[in-house]
């Protein structure tokens, strides 16, 4: 496999497992288990089967020999009997063993390799163990109808056992056989089963920061479609995100070189000035393009901070919105009074939970925005309080307002409204971005209303009740 | 020449319109798409010079439909992406040249110069007429390998006129050339400069085709 591939890293890592394995190897437990239980049983049968098909056979054998003698005896006498059986063995003598009492206890018979002291002690008719030796006997003592002839017979256990291990031996033969078939087979299945999540997890390894394309559903099992739809999802937010980042690349690419291509553009006009007040103007200009690189590059790191420090905000000081209201207005008002706007202020004790830093920061960008946007003989106002629901912040002024279908543009990054009166305010199109950010991070909310005199916008945020 | 500057920066537009007036050009800057479109529409430019980062409308949009429009004005597109696919998109959508910010005032000229020559027509830089040396770049003028001092606004003439050989330029056209929107004009003015092109660089040169306008004649008399 190729190397590059960042596939099969699951398998490295110690502390992952196979669900193919551990399916495989409990089904095959599982199996295993079933089978012996299976075996243990039929063996259980089968032997108790065999003994009562033994015992039988060993009963019907007594009566059989029983009913032999008393006729031979009936016919030739006593002794006669005793040749004649002696003449007859059977093929199976070899393990059934007999011995034929009378009623006052004399062995009349018995095989050849039977003793004769009685094998077992006993006048009742039924089954019984005896013992010769170290040998177990299946013993069975039986009468002639008319009680005068006592017949015992027996049969070694080995026998018996011999006969039902062979049983058993063919079920462990078979299990033996049964068990690789088995295991393959199961392997087959699941292997098989698992095809789909093998696909589909190359598929997902082969996407790449070039590559972000949906996987594709196809022929999934239920199972996974959830999986592959929740990973389509993820991707699409990626592709997002990235699409989004690069366009802010572009457009923060383009925003940094305009200001730049304006100072050397200026340099250059004030190399071949025509007059002294070209001259005069171009140096003006020069320094008006370094101080618009310096704020965007002011903006562009508190963008930069803020997104890094977008997770931990919330829960902050405790923030007196109408102090910061107060000592923004004041910075401000020597501004206002040069471009010839009233900046009045309304602050009343609002107490927000908030980052102080970053809330002057949002302050300090609408209360720009609406001074930069008023014109000369306008107003701005700014104010704060404590609402039912929580309190706000508004800034209002008396501008020309914000058209209706730019309202959801304005957020953007490097959007700037076009209709401009004076176009020469120079924002660098993050301020209101820096805002939402901000105001994102306390949890709080920021609309637009109608703002002063009858036009302008006002800004209002929104914040949750402090607990 | 008379150039369209298409710039929606403030800043970075008066740079370029007052460089590129330095450099004897008449300049008109309007700052939106709109505003373009209707001077295209209303006055006759040598050349465009375009940012295609340009808000609302964007510049490869008005590119796109100037040439839509049958309009092969030579236009330099500025651009602040840098990336091949983006240059590859201007040219393709219609531009004869790009510059890429921030940029050099005297290479925006040159090029400017450069799209506007091949657009009439002439490979090299120089306009020879006879025994007349035009040098466009470095504005110089040899009459039999004497140089002649003329002042920028002679110099448009000379050259517009140059362009236009065989054909008859009216004095409003003259007028166009010289002049951006800013320019007071007087009505004589162009009157004026012919006077006195005509004194530095011979009587025949340019002929006074009466009611039309003025004209070189394609063909070189020799005395």
């Amino acid at each position: 496999m190729n190397a590059s591939r960042p596939n099969n890293t699951a398998n490295s890592d110690p502390a992952s497992w196979s669900l193919r394995n551990r399916l495989i190897v409990l089904l095959l437990l599982a199996t295993a288990g079933l089978w012996g239980l299976a075996s243990w049983s039929v063996y259980q049968e089968a032997e108790l089967e065999s003994r009562e098909l033994f015992d039988d056979s060993l009963k019907e054998t007594a009566y059989l020999l029983l009913t032999v003698v008393r006729h031979e005896m009936a016919e030739h006498g006593p002794d006669y009997a005793a040749q004649m059986i002696s003449e007859t063995e059977m093929p199976e003598s070899h393990y059934l063993r007999f011995q034929v009492w009378d009623r006052q206890g004399r062995l009349i018979y018995h095989s050849a390799d039977a003793p004769t002291q009685p094998m077992v002690q006993t006048d009742a008719i039924g089954y019984t163990w005896s013992v010769a030796g170290d040998e177990s006997l299946r013993t069975f003592v039986a009468w002639d109808t008319t009680r005068q002839l006592q017949i015992q017979i027996a049969e070694p256990l080995s026998h018996r056992r011999e006969i039902t291990q062979k049983t058993l031996w063919r079920l462990l033969w078979f299990a033996a056989l049964f068990l690789p078939i088995t295991t393959l087979l199961i392997w087959w299945i699941v292997t098989r089963s698992f095809a789909p999540i093998q696909w589909t997890s190359e598929s997902v390894a082969e996407r790449t920061g070039s590559n972000l394309s949906d996987v594709q559903l196809g022929k999934v099992p239920r199972e996974i479609s959830p999986l592959i739809v929740a990973v389509n999802r993820l991707l699409t937010r990626i592709r997002e995100t990235l699409e989004h980042e690069r366009r802010f690349t572009a457009d923060a690419a383009h925003e940094l070189r305009t200001p730049l291509a304006a100072i050397r553009a200026h340099a250059q006009v004030l190399q071949g000035a025509r007059t002294t007040e070209e001259a005069a103007e171009a140096a003006q200009d020069i320094i008006a393009g370094v101080d618009r690189s310096g704020r965007l590059v002011d903006q562009l790191l508190a963008l930069a901070r803020l997104d890094s420090t977008q997770q931990r905000a919330q829960s902050g000081e405790r923030v007196d919105l109408s102090d910061l209201v107060q000592q923004q207005v004041d910075d401000h008002q020597a501004f206002a009074l040069r471009q010839r706007i009233t900046l009045s202020v309304i602050a009343n004790p609002a107490v927000v939970s908030g980052h102080a830093q970053h809330l002057e920061i949002l302050l300090r960008n609408l209360l720009d925005n609406a001074l930069r946007y008023t014109p000369a003989g306008g107003e701005v106002q700014v104010s704060c309080g404590e609402a039912e629901d929580g309190c706000y912040l508004k800034v209002s002024d008396s501008g020309e307002g914000i058209p209706l279908d730019e309202r959801q543009n304005i957020f953007e990054r490097f959007y700037r409204i076009n209709r401009l009166g004076d176009r020469n305010t120079y924002g660098s199109g993050l301020g209101l971005s820096i805002v939402q950010q901000l105001v994102e991070q306390h949890g709080a909310q920021i609309s637009l209303e109608d703002g002063l005199q009858g036009k302008g916008i006002s800004f209002v945020v929104r914040f949750g009740k402090t607990s | 020449m008379r150039v369209l500057l298409v710039e929606d920066d403030s800043l970075l537009g008066k740079a370029v319109h007052t460089g590129l007036e330095q450099q004897g050009n008449a300049v008109d800057w309007v700052q939106d798409g709109a505003a373009a479109e209707l001077a295209l529409l209303t006055n006759d430019y040598t050349a465009v010079v375009l940012d295609i980062g340009l808000p609302r409308q964007d510049g490869m949009t008005l590119l796109k439909k100037i040439r839509l429009k049958g309009n092969a004005i030579p236009v330099v597109i500025i651009t602040a992406r840098d990336e091949v696919a983006n240059r590859v998109t201007g040219l393709d959508s219609g531009a004869d040249d790009f510059i890429v910010k921030p940029f050099d005032l005297q290479e925006l000229g040159a090029r400017l110069r450069a799209v506007a020559r091949r657009a009439s027509g002439r490979a090299a830089s120089d306009i020879v007429h006879g025994k007349l040396k035009v040098d466009p770049a470095a504005r110089s003028v040899i009459l039999d390998d004497k140089p002649i001092q003329l002042t920028a606004r002679e110099f448009t003439i000379l050259t517009f006129l140059l362009d236009h050989r065989g054909k008859v330029v009216s004095k409003q056209q003259v007028q166009e050339a010289l002049y951006s929107w800013s320019d007071e004009v007087e009505s004589n003015t162009v009157e004026v400069h012919v006077h006195h092109l005509r004194r530095k660089l011979g009587r025949d040169l340019i002929k006074t085709m009466h009611g039309m306008g003025y004209t070189i004649d394609e063909r070189i008399q020799t005395e």
